[in-house]
């Protein structure tokens, strides 16, 4: 009876620590890549004419970001690997190439001066508050027959 | 005894009666829809991936004689919750489907061990009782959702809370978990996406359903639902066994729901598990199964053809009619005259089969 107890309370276990495990790797943050000047303290890095981002093990388009300019992507979990390109001029040729390993800072609204980045700032991922308008206004659920949608 | 070809094949035409209504209905429906067989076929394959699991829950409260369970939906509410929690905590991907898992299955397996203990007080009248307590639930589960979350039960998302402060808006997005197992592994067959990730996870509970029934804990359910008063004086513990019974029917109809809801991408927060239960039932009725006797075959069977209806029917209306709402129509008339024509079907076959048992010892004699 005790060893059952035991191996119950093993099992649970596992499941919370199998919890936090998909809590941390499965975790969505949304990261604003950054291509504008920046002052961070007293030093004020430019920004760059035409960079190309990208994560390692993220699906879909890298972002390209002119100078001047701001892109958002969602990513799953804290630690990445950023891939930044510098473009030519004529937007085609790579002219610079460089990876840094990340660990997201913060749950929200994480900046990434790309900018600060290349020139080696270790602030460079900084926090803002994002004014994320909740969707339109709707009340509470309207009473209905139940039973009445289609199957999807 | 032998049968003569006229009984034999008036049993068949008995036994399967729903199917073969739905397959003339379709044979019918389908030219006047002018959809191209490329398009039904990829919305079947769709939609077997989507609703198979769910309907596959239904099985096992059948083997021990409970009937249909329409006691899913307490799954499917438990599902739910797990669903709002981790969009809330913004949990993406197939890690996310898993978390929501594994918070919703406590409360899953609550839920069915409360639905079991009152189905044992109602023993007989299992379906009825199961529809109201679905009812009941619902107004619990709305009570939970529209007040307790954000109140009781901390909501960060302004997205996901209503203006006012508290309660779970009508609609609920998926977006961070829409067709991650869908999209785990899939590939295309002439122009069909085949989600075989989705298939997989399908058939590893068809093989569950097939060893679980071999197993002794399977037996037993077989022989609770034969007789439960052989069983009984035989040893095997009947109301426990019926409890396990709707326990595992529920813990697994609040993985189908999450599977369901995963495809879609989009939760209607206070109507989704409702339909579940129905649509689900309808489903495997329509694939020849009965109150007694449900086959895994009966499953796909169930989902294919009453799916196939579901798509043509609005087109054939509108080219038939001219007006697509009456296909519409036709769908909800659909889902609750199957239910209803596979239930008086079941009376009346059972009738006939006494008739032919009482037949046929008249002749031994």
């Amino acid at each position: 009876m005790k060893r059952q107890y035991v191996i119950d309370a093993l099992i649970v276990l596992a499941l919370v620590a199998f919890s936090v495990f998909l809590y941390q790797s499965g975790k969505g943050y949304t990261l604003i890549f950054d291509n504008r000047d920046i002052t961070i303290g007293d030093t004020s890095y430019p920004a760059l004419p035409y960079i190309r981002v990208s994560l390692g093990g993220v699906s879909g388009r890298p972002l390209e970001i002119m100078g001047g300019d701001r892109d958002m992507m969602t990513v799953m979990g804290r630690k990445h690997v950023l891939k930044v390109e510098i473009l030519s001029d004529d937007e085609e040729t790579v002219t610079a190439t460089s990876e840094h390993r990340f660990v997201i800072r913060y749950d929200g609204g994480n900046l990434l001066s790309i900018p600060a980045l290349l020139s080696g700032d270790a602030e460079w991922n900084r926090r803002i508050e994002l004014n994320v308008a909740p969707p339109k206004e709707d009340e509470a659920p309207k009473e209905e027959m139940p039973g009445t949608g289609n199957p999807k | 005894m032998k049968y003569t070809l006229r009984e034999q094949i008036s049993h068949f035409l008995v036994q399967y009666a729903v199917p073969i209504i739905f397959v003339l209905l379709s044979v019918f429906a389908i030219p006047l829809s002018r959809f191209s067989t490329q398009y039904l076929v990829q919305e079947m394959v769709a939609r077997l991936a989507r609703d198979s699991f769910l309907v596959l829950s239904l099985l096992i409260p059948i083997m021990a004689g409970m009937g249909l369970n329409f006691g899913m939906v307490l799954g499917a509410m438990a599902g739910e919750i797990g669903l709002i929690f981790i969009t809330d905590w913004n949990v993406m991907g197939i890690q996310g489907m898993l978390l929501a898992m594994i918070i919703s299955t406590p409360l899953a397996i609550f839920l069915g061990w409360m639905c079991g203990v009152i189905l044992n007080k109602a023993k007989g009248r299992e379906m009825v009782t199961s529809f109201i307590l679905g009812f009941f639930m619902n107004g619990v589960y709305q009570l939970v959702v529209l007040y307790g979350f954000g109140n009781i039960i901390p909501i960060k998302n302004p997205a996901l809370v209503l203006s006012r402060g508290f309660g779970i808006r009508n609609v609920t997005n998926l977006a961070g978990i829409r067709h991650c197992l869908d999209d785990l592994f899939s590939f295309n067959v002439m122009g069909i996406t085949i989600p075989a990730a989705t298939f997989l996870v399908i058939g590893a509970f068809c093989l569950f359903i097939t060893w679980f029934s071999r197993t002794k804990l399977g037996q037993d359910m077989r022989a609770v639902g034969q007789d439960q008063e052989v069983s009984d004086s035989t040893g095997i513990p009947v109301e426990r066994t019926r409890i396990i019974s709707i326990v595992i029917s529920t813990v697994l109809a609040c993985y189908g729901q999450i599977i369901f809801l995963q495809n879609i991408g989009t939760m209607n927060t206070y109507n989704s598990h409702e339909q579940a239960g129905m649509f689900a039932i309808a489903s495997l009725l329509v694939g020849g199964a009965s109150v007694s006797r449900a086959t895994i075959p009966n499953v796909f069977l169930g989902v294919i053809l009453f799916h196939l209806m579901f798509v043509v029917s609005p087109m054939a209306g509108k080219y038939l009619i001219g007006e697509a709402q009456l296909g519409e129509f036709f769908r909800v008339f659909v889902s609750y005259g199957v239910i209803a024509i596979a239930l008086v079907l079941y009376s009346w076959r059972r009738h006939k089969e006494r008739e032919r048992a009482r037949r046929s010892l008249r002749g031994a004699a």
